[in-house]
């Protein structure tokens, strides 16, 4: 026995050896080499061609909607014949140099005469396209010196071509320029009279080819996502063989005899399922380049080919997805070791695939930029990262080699997304080695899965698996909630708390049936065992100390998210910022107060700080298992908000509240604590509402998101609270001796708070009254109760401060009103703000500029807002009858295995119908997204044809899922129509009635469409009357923010650059004053810091 | 070699009961000596193996396996001790030699000497017919010896087998009791449960009576079972004895 010598212990070389080992294992499993090597090499290939062919189809569509028609135009009146006869000469003689005309010209013109009351008939049956009614001296007046209206009719009882309409107004352009041309010569003026200018470029300057976001990249996406996908399919069995399939044979626990620890184990069973990973990966890529190779020229030719950036992007792309072959190996390890059999780990990891899907499958969403922190999501990040890489616009024509062609701007991304790969699967590994050693996992005995609607028995508390299941249920309901969530806060939270919260937790609740009490630490604080019953004064000291707590977090949140990001807040947080204000001023402060503070207090404590916490702390934990437990908790409660910028102040919120349940025993100092934080917004508001002072206001623009700059005294007194809210808890749970200290403590933090409590309302101004005049303009000028608020009413309140004068605010219907009354000096001042234009200034008087803008264009946005809300466009019609279309099958597909099945087989298909059913169309859809379904087999002979017949059908679903994807976003693109101020000629487009954005528009060769306010302008945009909206910059941002309005998006950039000031009635003596205190404003910051404060800051 | 301290281990049902699996065990088994754990089902044999072979953590108490405590040095008593049990699996795609040797190397069996330690076991074993078939398509007694072959591999002095007989039939017991004795006789430290009381009889040195979590009687055969008795008698008086 002496002659081998003594083994060395554990390291690098046991999971080494542990991987070699199960290297082997692996490559003889026929199953992992189907997934990890075949599917890939086939399922490319049926995706591209299918994608060829819908793209295809749906490009022969588009064009053949671009093909000229034959357009026929019906005349009535006295004057048909002649004006159809000028029509038919102009039209005879059309020669355009413009390709938009061009494009735009019927392929033939055909006229019809007649009699006025036939007219709407002969159109709605079809004879003709448009109609006209020729009234008695029409051409006369053509010739003439006005503008002639010539009313034009379409179709009321049929919908019309959508070229129909193009085509007669480029025809009837053509009259109209030949018209003009008449004019000009019965003036006797050469028709160079109207074109004083002719610039050309001396030579051609070598211009930037326009990027058009083609398919490919639409398309590099949906494989990206794809690859994601399959890449964790890849690690799917090997993962359940190296640790459930271990436990299975029984081998587990020759492992966890070698000498090395638990860590040493995990590292060599993730090395082997990492390798495997990498070969699917491996595979994968060379299945894509193959297809590519061979396949791109399927493609239609009209569609803008090239990655820009292939060489490049394919290196960054193998390179994130390395993070990702490692994170995807990390996550089934961990999660099949949480498991006691293939089975249970199989059926645990295919909701978990799915998981990752619609992770990666976010990645796509359009408002998703790689840019940020984002690239840290885990598999979502990988994808953008990726996707960004491939489609970056190509650096220069100098620059060749792959790595350098390569925007270093996708270096910190890569670096980012590669760093969060590497700590999460550093994370799952130790994880998976604390698991791995689970007593409880390891020997409670033989696997008694049954089906998963059946209740487990009942437990002193949930297990660390179940803490996170209401979660993940929740946010599923989150993600199918988003698509239907109303935009009205007062229904949406209750409902979104519903559905995230009450709705999973009450599941869950109902399923595993555990001590409520112990669990969710129903009592009052502060709960132990060497207390009994608390004393009075105790609970007090813990709930108040809680209270303190959550104001100061709150505080300093608010401070730390300012300083951090400034206000260049994310669209969504803005939105959801200007929602929450305008809930709190439209209702009852109770009802906003118990919506925004104490329900979501009440149920996402009861939630996160009961359920999930009582799951991971378990039972007796020790000190370093409670920790990891609140900080579990909290990074979940952070990352189930869903939104990056609130999510460092809300996982602080839940340590806080984490802590406090640990601390005290008892969950109600949490919801005190958590309460209080979501009522300091409304308390702020509420004290600005009474007291327009300076520091009420400053804390409300805090509040908001809407400033930058935090008062002082805030940071401090948040601080201070936060240290008297910490001893007071210290004292309320202290054992003995605190007692007169904590009632010192709780009586002077009393007094204190009291004393500085809000501070009065600041003096009236000085006797002079001025009458100003407001109109709704966008963000400028809106209406709360009755009050005018928006940028024109602060800055103006500063102004009239410091003039030293009170208002009379007069509020007009409509810019144009008021123009009017300034104009006949009805009121003092316009609050405007108004374009500064000189047919303006001969009738009203407009003082220095406020501010330097510009027009824009907002179109209506059927697919998305932000990332979340495009989420919405994805779900199309042609998905979701692919889902049912999917569902439906795995139904009949399992009812005829079932019947095929369920004699000769019945443990794997029971008997019993629903029984039978349920496990043959859980096997269907297991092997659908799997590619193969490990824990059942298929004996019958029918049953094995079906099973290979679905097995084959799976593969084809899988690509025409991914095909519809692509086709749906592809089609997105081709079709969105105003890009910018160039497509404006011919389109309806609104403008606000009087405003410069209509002498623009049609400056363009629009048809402006005008509307007393902006409200209406977006209203009439919404219901599809004008095709886009163009008005003043800042107005349009805040347009499209505003709760309740439907999706719009900025297109093109700012043009028609543009300077705005207040209006006075001509020659107002207070014209000078008011300049004074606008350069005044000017110089020292303060006008800007006001627009800042409520424009935010833009580029 | 093997001693087992005061060994208490508690386990919290699903229901929050507390569970006393093992609750005051101590005995010791020396170098050359084959001792046999006895007791019903439920009395805490498996639970005291599996805390000697460093599976479970003990509530109190502890075990040492040639000196290494398998609380403070786990890995230590790992490297020490070789373990089987009824419930032990081979990895049904590699074959014995592969089993083997990669166990060796996880062992951290010098590299140089593997080859004759697994070419050497295979044969004491009675292996080497079946030495590269896939283990999944091998006999449960041919299976059960590369369990313990595998269980070999780093020479441990002690050898821990729980009901390593339950999945064979009385030829392959009889073989793999005839194989310990061989070890035994090389100096190794060999305990062994199970309740096929008969097979052990005249093989073991002593045996340890466990019943309810404690040690019920210990001793060699004719001190447990009685002048005269068999060791059946002897397990069933002492059992009732704790009973009473």
């Amino acid at each position: 026995m002496s002659d081998i010598p003594h083994p060395q212990r554990g390291g690098l070389r046991a999971s080494l050896a542990i991987a070699r080992r199960d290297l082997l294992e692996f490559v003889r499993d026929r199953r992992t080499l189907l997934v990890t090597l075949l599917l890939p090499m086939v399922t490319y290939p049926i995706i591209a061609l299918s994608t060829a062919f819908g793209v295809r189809t749906a490009v022969s569509d588009l064009e053949d909607r671009q093909v000229p028609t034959q357009l026929t135009i019906a005349f009535s009146g006295s004057e048909a014949t002649s004006l159809a006869e000028r029509i038919a000469a102009v039209a005879a003689a059309f020669t355009s140099d413009s390709p938009a005309e061009q494009e735009n010209w019927p392929a033939s013109l055909r006229f019809l005469l007649v009699d006025a009351t036939e007219g709407q008939q002969t159109i709605d049956g079809g004879d003709a396209d448009v109609w006209l009614d020729a009234a008695p001296g029409l051409l006369a007046a053509l010739d003439g010196k006005g503008t002639t209206e010539l009313l034009a009719y379409l179709p009321k009882a049929r919908p019309s071509d959508p070229r129909v309409r193009d085509e007669f107004m480029a025809v009837m352009r053509q009259v109209a320029e030949d018209a003009r041309q008449r004019r000009l010569a019965d003036a006797g003026l050469p028709a160079s009279t109207l074109l004083p200018l002719r610039v050309q470029f001396a030579e051609d300057g070598i211009s930037a080819p326009l990027h058009t976001p083609g398919l490919l990249p639409t398309l590099a996406g949906a494989i990206l996502v794809l690859l994601a996908v399959l890449t964790m399919t890849g690690a799917f069995y090997p993962a359940i063989d190296a640790i459930a399939g271990e436990k299975e044979r029984g081998t587990i626990e020759t492992l966890l005899m070698a000498p090395c620890g638990a860590q040493e184990i995990v590292f060599g069973k993730f090395l082997a399922v990492f390798a495997v990973t990498l070969a699917t990966l491996a595979a994968n890529c060379l299945s894509i380049a193959l297809t590519a190779g061979v396949a791109l020229h399927l493609l239609p030719a009209s569609i803008a080919l090239g990655l820009p950036n292939m060489a490049g992007g394919g290196v960054v792309t193998v390179l994130a997805f390395i993070g990702l072959a490692a994170l995807a190996a990390a996550t089934c390890l961990a999660v099949t070791t949480a498991s006691k059999s293939g089975k249970e780990a199989q059926n645990t990891l295919t909701p978990v695939i799915l998981l990752v899907s619609a992770l990666a499958g976010a990645a796509l969403l359009p408002g998703m930029r790689s840019d940020g922190l984002l690239a840290l999501v885990p598999f979502a990040g990988q994808v953008m990262v990726a996707s960004s890489a491939l489609t970056a616009v190509e650096a220069g024509p100098e620059a060749t080699a792959a790595v350098s062609s390569t925007s270093p701007a996708i270096l910190l991304p890569l670096a980012l997304t590669l760093l969060s790969s590497a700590v999460l699967t550093w994370l799952l590994l130790r994880g998976t080695a604390a698991i791995l050693t689970d007593e409880e996992i390891l020997f409670r005995g033989p696997d008694s899965a049954t089906s998963p609607l059946t209740r487990p028995a009942p437990r002193a508390l949930p297990s660390v698996g179940q803490g996170m299941m209401p979660i993940v249920i929740g946010l599923a309901g989150l993600w199918y909630l988003q698509g239907l969530a109303p935009k009205n806060l007062l229904l949406a939270i209750p409902l979104h708390q519903l559905m995230a919260v009450l709705i999973p937790l009450g599941a869950t609740l109902w399923w595993q049936r555990v001590d409520l009490r112990r669990t969710l630490a129903w009592a009052w604080p502060p709960a132990s065992p060497q207390f009994g019953q608390p004393v009075w004064w105790r609970t007090a000291a813990c709930l108040g100390g809680a209270g303190l707590i959550g104001a100061a977090l709150f505080l300093l949140g608010a401070a730390v998210l300012l300083s951090a990001r400034g206000t260049g807040l994310s669209a969504e947080a803005r939105d959801l910022s200007a929602r929450l204000v305008s809930l709190l001023l439209k209702n009852p402060w109770w009802l906003s107060w118990l919506l925004m503070a104490l329900l979501p207090a009440v149920c996402e404590e009861l939630l996160f700080r009961g359920w999930t916490l009582g799951a991971f702390a378990g039972d007796a934990p020790t000190s370093r298992r409670m920790t990891a437990a609140v900080v579990a908790q909290a990074a979940l409660f952070a990352l189930a908000h869903l939104m990056p910028e609130r999510m460092p102040s809300t996982f602080v919120l839940g340590l806080a509240t984490g802590a406090l349940r640990i601390a005290t025993g008892s969950l109600l100092p949490g919801i005190v604590c958590h309460a209080i934080h979501n009522s300091i917004p409304l308390l702020l508001l509420a004290l600005s509402g009474e007291a327009g002072s300076g520091l009420a206001e400053r804390l409300r623009e805090m509040a908001t998101g809407a400033s930058a700059q935090l008062p002082p005294g805030a940071v401090a007194l948040a601080i201070a609270a936060l240290a008297g809210g910490v001893v007071l808890v210290a004292a309320g749970i202290a054992a003995f001796g605190g007692r007169g200290a904590a009632k010192l403590l709780c009586g002077s933090l009393t007094l204190w708070l009291l004393s500085t409590g809000p501070a009065p309302a600041a003096g009236e101004g000085g006797p002079e009254v001025w009458r100003v005049a407001v109109a709704p303009i966008a963000s400028a000028v809106t209406y709360q109760n009755g009050k005018p608020i928006g940028v024109a009413v602060a800055l103006w309140e500063e102004m009239a401060q410091r003039i030293g004068v009170t208002t009379e605010y007069v509020r007009e219907p409509s810019l144009q009103v008021a123009i009017e009354s300034v104009a006949a000096k009805k009121v003092d001042i316009l609050l405007g703000p108004l374009a500064l234009t000189r047919e303006r200034e001969q009738v009203i008087d407009l003082t220095h500029p406020i501010f330097h803008s510009g027009l824009r264009i907002a179109v209506p946005d059927k697919s998305s807002s932000g990332w979340l809300g495009s989420a919405g466009a994805l779900l199309s019609w042609d998905l979701l009858k692919l889902t049912g279309m999917v569902i439906a099958l795995a139904l009949v597909t399992g009812h005829l295995l079932w019947w095929f099945e369920r004699r000769g087989n019945p443990e794997s298909f029971p008997r019993s119908y629903l029984a039978g059913v349920w496990e043959a169309t859980w096997w269907s859809i297991s092997t659908v997204i799997t590619g193969g379904c490990d824990n059942k087999h298929v004996s019958s002979m029918v049953g094995r044809l079906i099973a290979l017949g679905w097995m084959l059908g799976g593969i084809f679903l899988v690509a025409l899922f991914t095909s519809t994807l692509t086709a749906t976003m592809t089609m997105e693109q081709i079709q969105g129509n105003i890009h910018g101020p160039r497509d404006l000629a011919g389109r309806t487009i609104g403008c606000q009635a009087a405003s410069v954005a209509v002498a623009a528009v049609r400056q363009r060769g629009g048809v402006p469409v005008e509307f007393p306010t902006l409200e209406d302008v977006f209203a009439a945009a919404d219901a599809d009357l004008v095709e886009g909206v163009v008005g003043e910059n800042l107005s349009l941002m805040a347009g499209i923010n505003q709760p309740n309005r439907s999706n719009f998006r900025l297109v093109g950039p700012v043009f028609e650059s543009l300077d705005f000031g207040l209006a006075l009635p001509n020659g107002s003596p207070r014209r000078e004053r008011l300049n004074e205190v606008i350069l005044a404003m000017r110089e020292d910051g303060s006008l800007q810091r006001i627009l800042d404060s409520w424009l935010g800051k833009h580029d | 070699m093997i001693e087992v301290l005061d060994l208490v281990k508690h386990y919290t049902a699903a229901d929050g009961q507390i569970v006393r699996a093992v609750d005051g065990v101590s005995f010791a088994v020396g170098p050359g000596e084959m001792v046999g754990l006895l007791g019903a089902n439920g009395a805490g044999k498996t639970t005291t193996l599996r805390v000697l072979a460093t599976l479970l953590r003990p509530t109190s108490g502890t075990a040492r396996v040639a000196g290494c405590d398998v609380v403070l040095d786990p890995v230590g008593a790992r490297c020490q001790l070789g373990y089987v049990s009824a419930t032990t699996g081979v990895p049904d795609r590699l074959t014995p030699r592969e089993i083997l040797q990669s166990f060796g190397r996880l062992h951290g069996v010098a590299a140089e000497t593997l080859d004759d330690r697994v070419e050497q076991l295979l044969g004491v074993l009675d292996l080497v017919s079946c030495a590269d078939r896939p283990a999944g398509r091998l006999s449960s007694g041919q299976r059960q010896r590369v369990s313990v072959g595998r269980a070999l591999v780093h020479n441990p002095p002690a050898l821990v087998l729980d009901e390593p007989t339950s999945v064979l039939d009385v030829f392959g017991s009889r073989d793999l009791l005839a194989f310990l004795a061989n070890l035994r006789s090389e100096g190794r430290a060999i305990l062994l449960s199970t309740h096929r009381l008969h097979e052990i009889e005249n093989r073991c040195d002593r045996f340890v009576i466990i019943h309810g979590g404690r040690v019920a009687a210990q001793g060699t055969r004719a001190q447990v079972a009685g002048p005269g008795g068999s060791l059946e008698q002897g397990f069933f008086a002492a059992v009732e004895g704790t009973r009473a």
